[in-house]
C-alpha cells in the first residue's frame, strides 16, 4: 500500500515536469466530445437517392433523401457513398435503380419508389446520443490509455523496473500504482470535459452525471488494463504504443463505436460480440433505454473479468521477465 | 550529399530491422481491409465489392501512419545519442531531420506498395488498372506529407512521448472524418463539409475519381497541395529545430 502511494506520488511529479501533457489531454478530450456531438447531430438515416429526370411528379418519402439531377452522378460518387442509388425515370420503362449495394437494397428502393406512402421499413434500433458519445470516447480513451502508460514504458526503457524488481516492494503494488495513476489521468479530464459540455455549454449529452461517472470509470478501468497488458506484452515502449493504438482503433471500429456494420456474417458477428468495446456499448445502450439491473449486471461483470484478465496477465508476464530473471541473476552473482 | 546518403541509409535500415514496424506497416493495411471488407461484404453488390472500398481506404490509414514512423525514427531513445553526435559534427543540421523524413517516406512507400499488391492479388482490389499510376502518385505524395508532419510535430513538442500522445488520435480523427473506416458522405451536410478539412478525404476522393471515373480533375490540385504543405512543414521544422534543446 505504501509502495502504491509512492508510485502515485512519483508519477505525479514526473507528470508535472511535462505540464503541456495535461493541457493536451484536456484539449484532445474536448475535441473528441465536440466531434462526437457534431457528427451525431447531423447524421442522416434517410437513404440518399439521385433521380435523373426532367419532368415528373415529386416523390415524398421520409425514408428517402432525394436530389434531382440532370446528369447522372459518376460512379465514384456512388463508391464514396454520396448517393446510395441512382434512379433513372422514363415513360416506357418506369424507374430503373442503379446501385453498388446488393439486391435486397435495390428491391427496398424500388418498393419505396413504387409506393412512397405505404412503405414501412423494418424497425431498426437507432442509437441515442449518449451511447454515440460514449462510442466515440471509447476509442479515444483506449488510445489515450496506451500513451498515458508512458511512465511505465520509461521505467522499462531506463531499466528502473529492474531495481524495483530486486527491492522488497511487492511487484503487484508497483503495477497497481501505475494503473491507478493512469486511471485517474484518464477519468478526471474526460469527466470534467463532459460536465463542461453538459452544464456550461448546455448541449444535451444523454446520460446524467452519475451515469457518466459510472460508464467512464468502467471504460477507464478497461483502457488502463489494456494499456498495461500491451506494455507488458511488447518490450519496446514505442512499438507497444503504436501497436496498442492501432489495435484500439481497429477493434473499436469493428465493435461499431461510430457506425454499426450490418451483420451479414454469422462467424464474424460472434467475434465482434466478444470484443470488450461491443459489450460496453451494448451496456451503455441498455442503460440509456432504461433496462433493469438484471439485464445490465452480466455485462458489467464480464467487463470487470476482462480487465482483471488483462491485469493478471500483465502481472504474470512482467513478473516473469523482470522479477524472476533479476532474482536469478542475483543468485548467480551477475549484475543486472 | 555523401553524408546525407550515409545517415539516410542507417535510418532506413533501422526502420526495416524493427520487426514490429515491418509487421505493422504491411500487416495492418492488409488485415484491416480484409476484416472491414469481410464485415461489410454482404451489403455490396456485384459491380463494386466492399474490398474495393476498404482496399483503397484502409491503405490510406497505413499511409497516414508514416507520421508515427518518422516521429519514432526521429526521437527514439536509441537514435537520440547518435543524433546528438551528428549535431556536434561538421554535418549540416538539415541532414538530421530531412533524412528521417526521407527514411520514413522510403519505408512507408515500399510497405504500402507491397500491401497494395498483396490486396490486389488476394482480393482483386481495383486500383484503376492501366491508370494505377494515378493513385500511386497520390499515395506517394501522401506518404511524403505525413512523414513531414511527423517530424514537424516532433520539432514542435521536442518530446517523443508527447508526440506519441498527440499524433495517434489526430491520425485516427483525420482518417475517421476522411471516410477511411466507413463512407462519410452518407452523413449530413455539415459533416461532409467538415470532412474536406481532412487531407485524407482529398486523397481518397481523387483516387476514387481516377479509378472509377477515369477523371483527373482533383489529381493535380491534391498532389500540388500535399507537396506544397510537405515542403512548408519541412521549412517550419528547420526553423523550430534547435540542436541544443534536443535532449
Amino acid at each position: 500500500m505504501i509502495a502504491l502511494l509512492a508510485v502515485l506520488k512519483n508519477n505525479f511529479y514526473r507528470l508535472m515536469s511535462h505540464k503541456s501533457r495535461i493541457f493536451l489531454c484536456f484539449g484532445l478530450t474536448l475535441g473528441a466530445v465536440l466531434a462526437s456531438v457534431f457528427i451525431n447531430n447531423s447524421s442522416v438515416t434517410a437513404l440518399k437517392v439521385a433521380i435523373v429526370s426532367n419532368n415528373q411528379a415529386e416523390i415524398v418519402s421520409p425514408y428517402l433523401n432525394i436530389t434531382y439531377v440532370d446528369i447522372p452522378p459518376s460512379s465514384s460518387e456512388l463508391f464514396l457513398g454520396k448517393y446510395d442509388a441512382v434512379v433513372t425515370y422514363s415513360e416506357e420503362r418506369g424507374y430503373e435503380v442503379e446501385t453498388i449495394k446488393n439486391e435486397t437494397f435495390k428491391a427496398k428502393i424500388e418498393a419505396i419508389l413504387k409506393n412512397p406512402l405505404s412503405y414501412a421499413p423494418e424497425s431498426e434500433s437507432i442509437r441515442q446520443i449518449g451511447t454515440s458519445i460514449i462510442g466515440f470516447l471509447t476509442m479515444f480513451i483506449l488510445m489515450q490509455g496506451v500513451s498515458t502508460m508512458y511512465l511505465f514504458a520509461e521505467d522499462k526503457e531506463y531499466a528502473q523496473i529492474g531495481r524495483i524488481a530486486v527491492s522488497p516492494v511487492p511487484f503487484s503494488d508497483y503495477l497497481l500504482g501505475h494503473c491507478v495513476f493512469t486511471f485517474l489521468f484518464l477519468l478526471i479530464p474526460t469527466l470534467s470535459v463532459v460536465c463542461f459540455v453538459k452544464y456550461i455549454c448546455r448541449i444535451p449529452v444523454g446520460f446524467s452525471f452519475l451515469e457518466y461517472l459510472f460508464l467512464l470509470s468502467v471504460i477507464c478501468v478497461l483502457a488502463t488494463a489494456f494499456a498495461l497488458f500491451i506494455q507488458a506484452l511488447i518490450k519496446n515502449g514505442d512499438s507497444a504504443n503504436m501497436i496498442g493504438s492501432v489495435v484500439a482503433v481497429l477493434t473499436s471500429i469493428l465493435a461499431g463505436s461510430f457506425y454499426s456494420f450490418e451483420e451479414n456474417n454469422r462467424a464474424l458477428a460472434v467475434i465482434v460480440n466478444v470484443l470488450p468495446q461491443k459489450i460496453f456499448l451494448t451496456f451503455a445502450d441498455l442503460l440509456e433505454k432504461n433496462s433493469n439491473i438484471g439485464v445490465l449486471l452480466p455485462h458489467i461483470i464480464l467487463l470487470v473479468l476482462i480487465s482483471l484478465f488483462f491485469f493478471l496477465t500483465a502481472l504474470f508476464i512482467t513478473n516473469k521477465t523482470y522479477v524472476v530473471s533479476a532474482l536469478r541473476q542475483q543468485k548467480e552473482g551477475t549484475c543486472v | 550529399m555523401q553524408q546525407f546518403y550515409k545517415i539516410l541509409k542507417i535510418d532506413v535500415v533501422n526502420l526495416c530491422l524493427e520487426p514490429a514496424f515491418v509487421f505493422f506497416s504491411i500487416g495492418f493495411p492488409v488485415a484491416g481491409a480484409l476484416i472491414l471488407g469481410f464485415l461489410s461484404s454482404g451489403s455490396y453488390g456485384n459491380t463494386v465489392s466492399s474490398y474495393d472500398y476498404y482496399g483503397v481506404a484502409v491503405l490510406f490509414f497505413g499511409v497516414s501512419n508514416a507520421a508515427t514512423f518518422s516521429a519514432n525514427s526521429f526521437m527514439e531513445e536509441k537514435i537520440k545519442s547518435a543524433n546528438m553526435r551528428i549535431i556536434y559534427s561538421p554535418v549540416p543540421k538539415i541532414c538530421i531531420y530531412l533524412s528521417k523524413v526521407a527514411a520514413a517516406f522510403i519505408f512507408c512507400s515500399l510497405s504500402c506498395v507491397i500491401s497494395a499488391v498483396i490486396l490486389h492479388l488476394l482480393l482483386k482490389v481495383n486500383y484503376g488498372g492501366s491508370l494505377a499510376w494515378g493513385p500511386f502518385v497520390v499515395m506517394l505524395c501522401s506518404v511524403f506529407f505525413f512523414s513531414a508532419i511527423g517530424v514537424l510535430v516532433c520539432c514542435f513538442f521536442k518530446s517523443e512521448s508527447i508526440t506519441n500522445q498527440i499524433i495517434s488520435p489526430i491520425i485516427a480523427l483525420l482518417c475517421l472524418i476522411g471516410g477511411v473506416f466507413f463512407p462519410i458522405e452518407g452523413f449530413g451536410k455539415w459533416v461532409v463539409l467538415a470532412s474536406w478539412l481532412s487531407p485524407v478525404k482529398w486523397m481518397l476522393t481523387s483516387c476514387a475519381e481516377i479509378i472509377y471515373d477515369r477523371n483527373f480533375t482533383l489529381f493535380l490540385p491534391t498532389v500540388g497541395i500535399l507537396t506544397g504543405l510537405s515542403i512548408l512543414a519541412i521549412l517550419i521544422s528547420s526553423k523550430l529545430f534547435k540542436g541544443e534543446d534536443y535532449l
